[in-house]
């Protein structure tokens, strides 16, 4: 006999009948793991207390009627009848079965389920024996598992089934992974570009260490554009898989086909050049017309208008139609006045959409024309200043002031002429702008205001 | 490719009229294990797997051919074409049974009755028709299948549930029993769940014999009912057995209600 706690813990031994018996079912009943026995058709006759504990259930109720598929979860019982049944009868046994048991005021617990079928010496089946093992950290684990490898399989299979070429190189531009995009767009196995280096297989007109010359910059992700040997525009982005500042680390590569793009842009520019030179000519053509149509001083005033339009078109142009900055406009608009002596101005940097940008400087070339008329810009010694800013806010508005002073005594105008009105109209209507006009005796002054971005 | 190769199949018996065995979700042809064999004395029987169970060709199981079980019907079809087989008793368990009545309504020629075991065409609950299950309970089943064959992946180290089941033929027999590809049983096993072929049961017009068992979850006895009541010339027998598959619980019973079928019921 062997000492300490062994010892205290009752021993079979022949003859100690009692003894074995009360060993056996302390072993049976608190078991580490939960113990079934069933008739060969599921009908329950015997459940140990582990199983009872865990599963939160009385004897009487893990006893006949209950079978044992009942205590499972619905997908877990059509498995039985489905599974594993068929092969208690086949095989006799069933082995590590994941499935769930429904509990009494507790999610179903995961389990791993072993089962031995057990015959009469005729091989008629008399019981089925099942270990029940507790397997919640296990389907933590699985099912985590699961979750990364289809949000692998799921990210493989867009790389895989992508158009662009992709690629993994090495530090030193060794291919290492190739799609089905690469493979496509340079006519090379996935085998046959694996070892070669990159620069080699895709060759990009002026820049034939280009691979190597990004990876000395060592940024995070650069993006360019070039032509490669092939006449195609390619997009390139190349980023880095890791740590940038590690020396070692692998790249990812993206080349996309952009030849279509490209051609279509290079065709818009020449088309928008082409029509830029249109515009100003049929302007320049109206100009023509309108002198021999009207009477002198109506065309003058609507030949300077046409100007004015032609200019705004022209800074239009320049910046490609896209934004134009405000102080620009502005510079125009000074130099029609007269240059700085009498014109000044001051606002932050802002830029104008091409439509705000139009109808502002008309509206400028009509202040300017009306000062240079009748205003302060019609006698010597009298200015114009001009001035915004920026009313910041959930929806900031753009306030510009036009004020003249060291004119002639303002009279208020009798009636609106061309410029008043298509100030006030264009203005309001394109806008949403509120222009307001004080004809104040020593200066007329214009407020401009309108919603910004 | 041959059906022989491609469903394994595997003849036996004699020279009289051919049975033909069709065995349902799940497992493979060794489902008739307890049952075929008592009629090979007056029978030609053939057995097979179906495309993508058992010993099948899995590389076969092209996932939009078989996303309907008409699939399936093709099959037999062709293994009755292949092994000129007329004449023939067709023997269909679980979804087979349903299969096997759409090969019998696409060729009544070839087929002199049908059996129909624990047969459901249709697994949803639907105004008034008891498949036994709601949607969501099917859509479980998939899940489910997914957690068990990672489970399974382990299965060669698996720990002893018994004695003298660690041998290495045990470990062959474990692997071939009820398993196949992890896709393709979550295929089949959507495919099963989630058809309704209730309305190709009533264009029947050979005879059948619907054996349900008396505590089946699956196959509930409603639907046999409802099988008895949609198909023209059918015979019903329910038998006392519990589960799904009477051929390998009951297979005296089931062995016996196939012969008084086949034997006395008029073709």
């Amino acid at each position: 006999m062997r000492s300490g706690a062994l010892s205290t813990m009752p021993q079979p031994e022949q003859g100690d009948a009692g003894n074995l018996d009360s060993f056996a079912v302390e072993l049976l009943q608190d078991a580490p793991c939960g113990i079934l026995v069933t008739d060969p058709d599921g009908g329950l006759v015997l459940a140990n207390r582990t199983l009872a504990h865990w599963l939160r259930r009385s004897d009487a109720e893990l006893a006949s009627p209950v079978r044992i598929k009942d205590l499972l979860t619905m997908p877990g019982r059509i498995f039985f009848d489905t599974h594993v049944a068929p092969m208690l009868r086949l095989q006799g046994h069933v082995r590590e079965i994941a499935c769930q048991f429904e509990r009494r005021d507790a999610p179903p617990l995961h389990v791993l389920l072993n089962g031995v079928m057990r015959t009469a010496p005729d091989g008629t089946p008399t019981r089925v024996d099942y270990t029940i093992f507790d397997a919640t950290e296990r389907a933590l684990y699985e099912a985590s598992l699961r979750e990364a490898r289809s949000g692998a399989e799921q990210l493989a299979a867009i790389v895989t089934a992508s158009p662009d070429a992709i690629l993994r190189v090495g530090a030193s531009g060794i291919v290492q992974r190739w799609n089905r995009g690469a493979e496509a767009m340079f006519g090379l196995g996935a085998t046959e570009a694996s070892g070669r280096r990159v620069e080699e297989l895709v060759r990009l007109e002026g820049s034939e260490g280009w691979f190597a010359a990004h990876r000395r910059d060592a940024l995070p992700i650069k993006r360019f554009e070039a032509v490669d040997a092939e006449g195609r525009d390619l997009a390139v982005m190349i980023s880095v898989i890791g740590d940038a500042e590690d020396p070692g680390a692998d790249w990812s590569i993206v080349l996309r086909d952009v030849t279509e793009r490209a051609r279509a842009e290079r065709r818009l520019q020449l088309v928008n050049g082409e029509l830029n030179h249109r515009v100003k000519n049929t302007l320049s053509v109206v100009s023509g017309i309108a002198r021999q149509t009207l009477s002198s001083e109506d065309s003058l005033a609507l030949g300077q208008r046409l100007q004015a339009l032609a200019r705004a078109h022209e800074v239009l142009t320049g910046a490609q139609w896209d934004s134009v900055a405000l102080r620009e406009l502005v510079q125009i608009t000074a130099e029609e006045a007269g240059g700085p002596e009498r014109f000044s101005f001051d606002g932050p940097d802002l830029e104008l959409s091409p439509q705000h940008a139009t109808t502002l400087s008309m509206a400028l070339h009509e202040l300017t024309t009306n000062a240079l008329k009748y205003g302060a810009l019609s006698c010597d010694g009298g200015v114009v200043t001009v001035a915004w800013r920026l009313e910041p806010g959930d929806a900031p508005r753009l306030h510009l002031s036009w004020r003249e002073s060291g004119g002639p005594v303002v009279v208020p105008p009798t009636r609106k002429g061309f410029g008043t009105k298509m100030i006030n109209r264009v203005l309001a209507a394109e806008f949403s702008a509120e222009v307001r006009f004080d004809f104040a005796p020593d200066g007329v002054c214009c407020e401009i205001g309108f919603p910004y971005g | 490719m041959s059906v022989y190769h491609r469903n394994n199949v595997k003849v036996t018996g004699g020279t009289g009229q051919t049975m033909l065995f069709a065995h349902g979700f799940g497992c493979d042809q060794e489902m008739w294990r307890f049952v075929a064999p008592a009629f090979e004395a007056g029978h030609k029987v053939v057995l097979f797997d179906l495309t993508g169970a058992g010993k099948s060709d899995l590389g076969a199981y092209d996932f939009d051919h078989y996303a309907q079980l008409d699939a399936h019907a093709e099959d037999i079809l062709r293994i009755c074409d292949e092994l000129e087989l007329r004449d023939v008793v067709l023997v269909g368990h679980s979804v087979s049974a349903i299969t096997s009545v759409l090969a019998a309504n696409a060729r009544p020629d070839l087929f002199a009755k049908l059996v129909l075991l624990a047969p459901s065409p249709c697994f949803l609950e639907d105004n008034g028709y008891h498949g036994g299950f709601k949607r969501e309970d099917l859509e479980g089943l998939v899940a489910f299948m997914d957690e068990n064959y990672l489970g399974w992946s382990a299965q060669v180290a698996a720990m002893a549930a018994g004695q003298d089941i660690d041998g290495p033929a045990s470990v062959e027999l474990t692997r071939s029993f009820c398993r196949t590809d992890p896709a393709i049983a979550q295929h089949f096993g959507r495919v099963t769940f989630l058809s309704d072929r209730r309305a190709d049961m009533q264009k029947l017009t050979r005879p059948a014999l619907i054996v349900q068992c008396s505590d089946d979850t699956l196959a509930p006895t409603e639907v046999g009912r409802w099988l008895h009541d949609n198909i023209g010339p059918s015979t019903l027998e329910i038998l006392e057995v519990t589960g799904h598959s009477p051929h390998l619980t009951a297979p005296a019973e089931t062995i016996d209600a196939i012969r008084r079928f086949i034997d006395h019921a008029p073709a």
